[in-house]
């Protein structure tokens, strides 16, 4: 009986491996060809490719790129992108960790699945088009063209932070809120004592998630457009709005961002309904 | 102060009911002097937790506004009680859970700060009250710790190891010691224990009740026990059992008197539950009489 089970134990182990290194070379090969790819000559990159040939040259990262005179926007776009990106994410992951945590203190299902709804509906809505929805107001309100983007990725933010920070909220037991208050804590002594114990956890995964997502989508620009235009893609679409006469053909986009918010929706209807718990 | 008075707690005309649905307990008069100890039981769901969540602020009165707008954020109880509840002669109805200073509670299975130090543990009641002295919350710690008799075994650098270990650390025994000197710090008046030795060995549990009964009797405190464990009862002086009714739960109380329980409010059912556990408390009356 064990020998029979042996080779098919050593077959699901090679497939466990064989999965692991797959997984392992889509992580690792992107990082790979950004290493090759930035010690090439630039006269060697063609619009149809780049040749074989013009791997002979390579002798490592050129870091002397990084001070060229082209390249220097990156720096302050950089320091930029991270302030951004830090304190959206740590402004919308604390909003989340309080919220959600006060809303599970209720113990009512009701809210709590209202909650998981609303912020997977908000968060199945792209970013692009959540900006198509809120720019006529936001081209309103007198701010700063980077304060634009902060408050757009803070409500972009938001629930994405809401989904993860509920299922740490709601595994915080009610014993202990209970026994805290028995002990004299106000709220804000229990929402500390509950921070303290569970909450810091789910806070430090948002806020990191929070960050590199938004640090992605706005790297992403930095990476595709270059001279003035090495803005946010958001910014930048928010630019084409401001400055762009020809409007594209707004009522169009904004039903086929319906369309998509609305599968979106509907998705979020089916988890809020069947998850009891957090994602 | 409030001087502890014979009756130090008292639960006059208690109705506990369900927002939409049955009542859960109706017309509950008790009363429990300083010195005694009053046991709850009957089957599970009766309402035996939902009458020491009433004395501890958990269940509000219907139409009760809420005393700051983080109340709103309360559990959505779905019971809610009309009666009155006084402690010292003192009404105690409307005070959220934070603002019963005279009640002291150890929850099911006797809840710990696992986060926290056992030494922030115990006085953590001490320093909600604003009290912010390291020296003195640390005699005070010490104190309680010798009531409920946990590490006076220990002295000197081991004794503040164990204190500033996090309470995670600490066996099952160890965390209903420090829960039960986490309620002692507040110096309350009243005791509300819920199961809290539950899941306990049984030398355990019964080391721990007896130590527990020390506290209680011949002190200026009281003490609710919710008990599933009928062996408890050797050392209360009074037995509140709940069971079946008409309308909601009826009850019936019994009171020791020398070496056995005599009843002194019947229940008006005579059904086979109120004889089986009339019969099964009057056989623990019996009993052998505590060490």
């Amino acid at each position: 009986m064990a020998r029979s089970r042996r080779p098919r134990r050593v077959a699901r182990q090679i497939l466990l491996f064989g999965l692991a290194a797959l997984l392992l070379s889509f992580a690792l090969v992107p990082l790979a060809v950004l290493l090759l790819a930035s010690g090439l000559p630039t006269t060697s990159v063609q619009p149809n490719g780049i040749p074989f040939e013009a791997f002979s040259q390579w002798r490592g990262p050129r870091l002397s790129l990084l001070w060229e005179s082209p390249n220097r926007v990156l720096w302050s776009s950089l320091a930029r992108t991270m302030a951004i990106a830090i304190s959206v994410s740590l402004a919308s992951s604390t909003v989340a960790v309080v919220g959600t945590y006060l809303v599970t203190r209720r113990r009512s299902p009701i809210a709590r699945r209202a909650t998981q709804f609303l912020a997977l509906a908000a968060y199945g809505v792209p970013s692009v088009f959540l900006l198509m929805a809120v720019q006529p107001l936001l081209l309103r309100v007198p701010m700063t063209s980077d304060a634009r983007v902060w408050l757009l990725h803070f409500f972009y933010i938001l629930p994405m932070a809401a989904i993860l920070t509920l299922g740490y909220a709601t595994a915080h037991p009610h014993l202990l809120d209970r026994s805290a208050a028995i002990d004299g804590a106000r709220w804000r002594s229990r929402l500390v004592l509950a921070y303290r114990a569970n909450l810091w956890r789910g806070h430090l995964a948002v806020a990191s998630i929070g960050a590199l997502i938004s640090w992605g989508d706005i790297v992403f620009s930095q990476q595709i457009l270059s001279g003035s235009s090495k803005l946010l893609v958001d910014l930048y679409i928010l630019r084409y709005f401001e400055n762009d006469s020809t409007v594209p053909d707004y009522p169009g986009a904004s039903l086929f961002a319906l369309i998509l918010a609305g599968i979106a929706v509907a998705l979020a209807l089916v988890v809020a309904a069947t998850n009891r718990r957090g994602i | 102060m409030t001087e502890p008075s014979a009756s130090m707690l008292c639960l006059k005309g208690v109705a506990i009911g369900r927002r939409r649905g049955s009542p859960l307990v109706q017309a509950l008069d008790v009363t429990v002097a300083a010195g005694e100890i009053l046991a709850l039981v009957g089957e599970s769901g009766i309402g035996k937790s939902s009458i020491l969540n009433v004395v501890a602020g958990f269940v509000p009165k219907p139409g009760r506004r809420f005393s700051s707008p983080w109340h709103w954020f309360d559990g959505e109880e779905d019971l809610q009680y009309s009666g009155s509840v006084t402690v010292n002669g003192i009404p105690i109805d409307g005070t959220p859970p934070e603002g019963r200073n005279t009640i002291g509670m150890v929850m099911q299975g006797g809840v710990v700060y696992e986060h926290l130090s056992v030494l922030r543990n115990i006085t953590f009641p001490m320093r909600m009250a604003g009290v912010r002295g390291a020296q003195q919350l640390r005699a005070a710690a010490l104190t309680l710790l010798r009531e409920v008799g946990l590490f006076d075994d220990l002295e000197g650098d081991d004794l503040d190891h164990r204190l500033r270990k996090k309470a995670a650390s600490l066996s099952g025994g160890e965390r209903q010691r420090v829960a039960i000197a986490r309620a002692l710090a507040k110096a309350p008046s009243v005791f509300l224990l819920d199961e809290a030795f539950a899941n306990l060995d049984p030398i355990l549990r019964e080391e721990l009740f007896d130590r527990f009964a020390k506290l209680i009797v011949g002190q200026p405190r009281c003490a609710m026990v919710v008990t599933h464990d009928l062996s408890d009862l050797r050392l209360v002086q009074r037995v509140l059992l709940l069971g079946p009714g008409k309308e909601g739960a009826d009850y019936c109380y019994f009171r020791r008197e020398g070496g056995s329980f005599v009843v002194e409010r019947a229940s008006g059912d005579q059904s086979d539950y109120w004889q089986t556990w009339q019969n099964r408390i009057e056989a623990i009356g019996a009993s052998p009489a505590p060490r």
